[in-house]
């Protein structure tokens, strides 16, 4: 049954890739894939997190801001003569801080996640101009491209780091005490509470995943523009919450998986990346994706309301 | 004849809710619809409401057919619900609520002053103790039901449906609720009850329509059916509604409590021992569910002692409470009891889930076989450990959530009216339950407003008042005893 109900997407997803398939002949090229994938990753990664955030009831409007700060300070200890994976892991480790940030703000103080992050997306912002004064950082080592834009095995390596994020974040979900309280959390948080659920302390952790994350999305965007820019990730909080909630993610919470998510991604990025071939005008991108998103969630849920 | 109802159906996707409802209302008859949860009474009043669309059969209204589409249709032709979760907006005034969709206006402006005397007008010809300004979310429940009853008579309906009204009410306000629908009655207006409570049964009602499996298998006048005949005819089988249990002698003091005092109660003291089952009475705001969330450390105490199997210990948090043994089986179980959303499984295992995992990741295998058991042994009606918790009938919801406390291996039970909106047979299977807790050595405190089942089920009894214990009495004790103490004015 639960495997139906992802059946959508899915098949959305398959049509998408066949009708642009026969629509252009540079579509199936292995150009096109791999740059469709590198195009897609950061996303995808983001929306990752998001899928825990959104299941334990949350949402997370500042992942936007919190990539760009990532990004900036990984590259900034690059440019300082930090070796490269030490300032990727300053990335991650950044990313990670103000994931936990917003969870403390939104377990301890018990304000709205809605309102919690969308106060620290301008606290993120506004410090990651503040540190760089507004300037992109570009004296980066040119091997740090391989994270953006290197092949591994003859496909491009962020498709790796994709694959073993996704299958970790399905681990977490679905085998995990962690997984299973963020479900618990989302569908019934004071139920939650009345079993004896430290709510808190996951609420926390969920956050702090959302921001491992992002962080390390925002590793991958800086290596593919080779550039640690502070206005990065500007408005990608809200492609990364689409992807969740086209796969099937619930904003009510409870509801969500990884599959969904990497589908509702997918079907962004070939919408974009569709358009680009076919000529399509980037402002008529927007529409048609806009309309994607409403249509998805209301399929979705004359579907529940039917079962 | 007002209403007729012949051999009505209603599917929801692949499950039948409806298969043969009959049903005939005359004008001014107080007309109670019975069955267990399932039954179909939710369905078939919906459909004459107008909420849902019948699939077949008739619908009559005053000898004429009608196919009523929503819930204007239903109104057009004088037909009103008041529904059993209020569905009323809580941040508007009583008058807003009242004529919430049906504003008049002129130009598309609303006159608030004019609105409020006619919420007024209505309000003052029945005599409820209601001010037209008031903000709904402030009001008890029973005052919520009060204003729905006037968003419901306000057109001059000539039936109006009652979907238990009085299953979240005290008995003090069920008496007001049962004046009213006299005086709707006196008035020539036909009245429909849906109830459980048996209790209330002749006091209010004449005539009384049962239904079983989605069928109408009854109908008469109250005064040709016995109430034990009319349990049968519910449950399709015959069934005690007085239930007995073997008292046992009590063990070592599992929960104590000394000058327990929360921002809700004064100065509790009691003692449950192993294998005893304690009962708390009280008028709804006694203070009883505040004493069970204090206790349990949603609200945790300000000053006085816990003792846990003699042990003395902090409450801070459900947290600390289930950590020391201690369940809480709440009043409301889809706000604070299950998460419905998630399968059965997962609730099951909730409070426990340390022992389905190593190292934080879940044995899954373990997980569904431990809640397998508990679904045999605990009669659960699922279809498997996946089914979602929401899917099942209250009585069902209530089995998890007493699994959830067992599969935790607690010894202290705080049961905060457990046998809240399940049917008469899962009833008994709860009371069974508890029996066997009790028998196992867990100490139990059971808060109930029946005060039937308490005398059933109770070693001894508590009454509270106002946030205060008002007198502890024994098996033996009468009903008035109990209401003595808990309506007891203070003495100055």
């Amino acid at each position: 049954m639960k495997r139906l109900q992802g059946l959508l997407p899915f098949a959305t997803l398959i049509v998408l890739f066949v009708a642009l398939w026969i629509a252009s002949p540079y579509f199936l090229t292995s150009t096109n894939l791999s740059s469709l994938i590198r195009q897609t990753a950061v996303i995808n990664i983001m929306a990752l997190g998001m899928t825990i955030i959104i299941i334990s009831g949350g949402i997370d409007l500042s992942v936007g801001a919190i990539l760009a700060m990532g990004g900036l300070l990984g590259t900034m200890a690059m440019e300082k003569g930090f070796p490269i994976l030490i300032g990727i892991a300053v990335g991650l480790v950044v990313g990670l801080l103000c994931g936990l940030l917003n969870g403390f703000l939104i377990a301890r103080l018990r304000i709205a996640p809605f309102i919690v992050t969308l106060g620290t997306l301008g606290v993120f912002r506004g410090s990651t101009l503040l540190i760089s004064n507004g300037l992109p950082v570009h004296q980066i080592p040119q091997a740090f491209s391989f994270l953006g834009e290197g092949n591994l095995l003859g496909v491009p390596f962020v498709l790796w780091v994709l694959v073993i994020c996704a299958v970790g974040m399905h681990f977490v979900l679905e085998h995990t005490r962690l997984g299973r309280y963020a479900f618990a959390i989302g569908s019934n948080s004071a139920a939650a509470v009345y079993a004896g659920i430290p709510v808190s302390r996951y609420t926390m952790a969920v956050y702090a995943i959302g921001g491992l994350l992002t962080g390390l999305a925002g590793m991958i965007e800086a290596s593919r523009l080779m550039t640690g820019q502070p206005t990065a990730g500007n408005g990608y909080e809200l492609q990364a919450i689409a992807a969740v909630v086209i796969g099937g993610g619930s904003l009510h919470g409870g509801e969500g998986s990884v599959m969904g998510t990497l589908v509702g991604a997918f079907i962004m990025g070939l919408l974009s990346n569709g358009s680009d071939l076919l000529g399509i005008s980037n402002y008529v991108q927007q529409v048609i994706i806009g309309a994607v998103i409403i249509l998805a969630v209301s399929v979705d849920e004359l579907r529940k309301r039917r079962a | 004849m007002l209403l007729e109802l012949a051999n009505v159906q209603k599917r929801y996707g692949g499950v039948t809710a409806l298969r043969d409802g009959n049903l005939l209302v005359e004008p001014g008859q107080v007309h109670l619809l019975m069955g267990e949860n399932g039954a179909g009474k939710s369905t078939l009043m919906k459909i004459v409401a107008g909420m849902v669309e019948r699939d077949g059969g008739k619908m009559l209204w005053r000898g004429a057919e009608v196919f009523p589409r929503c819930p204007a249709d239903s109104a057009a032709l004088g037909i009103a619900m008041v529904h059993q979760e209020s569905l009323l907006a809580p941040h508007l005034s009583v008058a807003e609520n009242i004529f919430l969709g049906r504003e008049r206006s002129s130009f598309g402006f609303l006159s608030r002053r004019q609105a409020v005397a006619r919420a007024a007008r209505i309000i003052e010809e029945h005599g409820f103790p209601l001010q037209a300004e008031w903000i709904v979310g402030t009001l008890s429940p029973a005052c919520k039901q009060l204003v729905e009853i006037c968003r419901a008579v306000q057109n001059g309906s000539s039936l109006l449906i009652f979907d238990e009204p009085t299953s979240s009410l005290s008995s003090q306000e069920t008496e007001q609720v049962f004046r009213i629908v006299r005086r709707l009655q006196d008035r020539g207006m036909a009245v429909i009850y849906i109830t459980h409570r048996l209790e209330e049964l002749r006091v209010i009602g004449d005539h009384v329509t049962v239904l079983r499996d989605g069928a109408t298998v009854y109908q008469s006048r109250l005064d040709q059916i016995t109430t034990d005949q009319l349990i049968a005819q519910m449950v399709g089988r015959p069934v005690s509604m007085t239930y007995f249990r073997e008292s046992l002698p009590p063990g070592r003091p599992m929960l104590e409590l000394e000058a327990l005092s929360s921002s809700k109660v004064r100065e509790i003291s009691l003692c449950l021992r192993a294998g005893e089952i304690v009962g708390m009475a009280g008028l709804i705001g006694a203070g009883r569910t505040e004493l069970c969330e204090c206790i349990f450390g949603a609200d945790p105490a300000r000053s006085g002692r816990i003792r846990i199997d003699g042990k003395g210990i902090e409450i801070q948090s459900p947290e600390d409470a289930v950590r020391a043994g201690v369940a809480l089986v709440t009043e409301d179980r889809q706000r604070t009891g299950l998460a419905l959303r998630l399968p059965i499984a997962a609730n099951v295992t909730l409070a426990n889930v340390a022992s389905i995992s190593t190292a934080g990741v879940l044995r899954l295998g373990l997980q569904n076989k431990v809640t397998s058991e508990y679904i045999s042994k605990l009669r659960i009606r699922a279809d498997s450990p996946e089914q979602l918790a929401g899917r099942l009938s209250g009585g069902n919801q209530q089995k998890v959530v007493i699994a959830k406390w067992l599969f935790r291996q607690a010894r202290v039970f705080l049961f905060d009216e457990p046998t809240r909106g399940i049917d008469v047979g899962a009833k008994v299977e709860v009371f069974d339950l508890m029996s066997e807790l009790a028998r196992s050595g867990a100490a139990i405190l059971m808060v109930s407003s029946e005060l039937p089942e308490l005398l059933q089920m109770a070693d001894r009894i508590l009454v509270m008042r106002a946030g205060r214990i008002t007198g502890e009495l024994p098996r033996q004790t009468t009903q008035e005893e109990i209401m003595r103490l808990a309506a007891l004015e203070k003495v100055a």
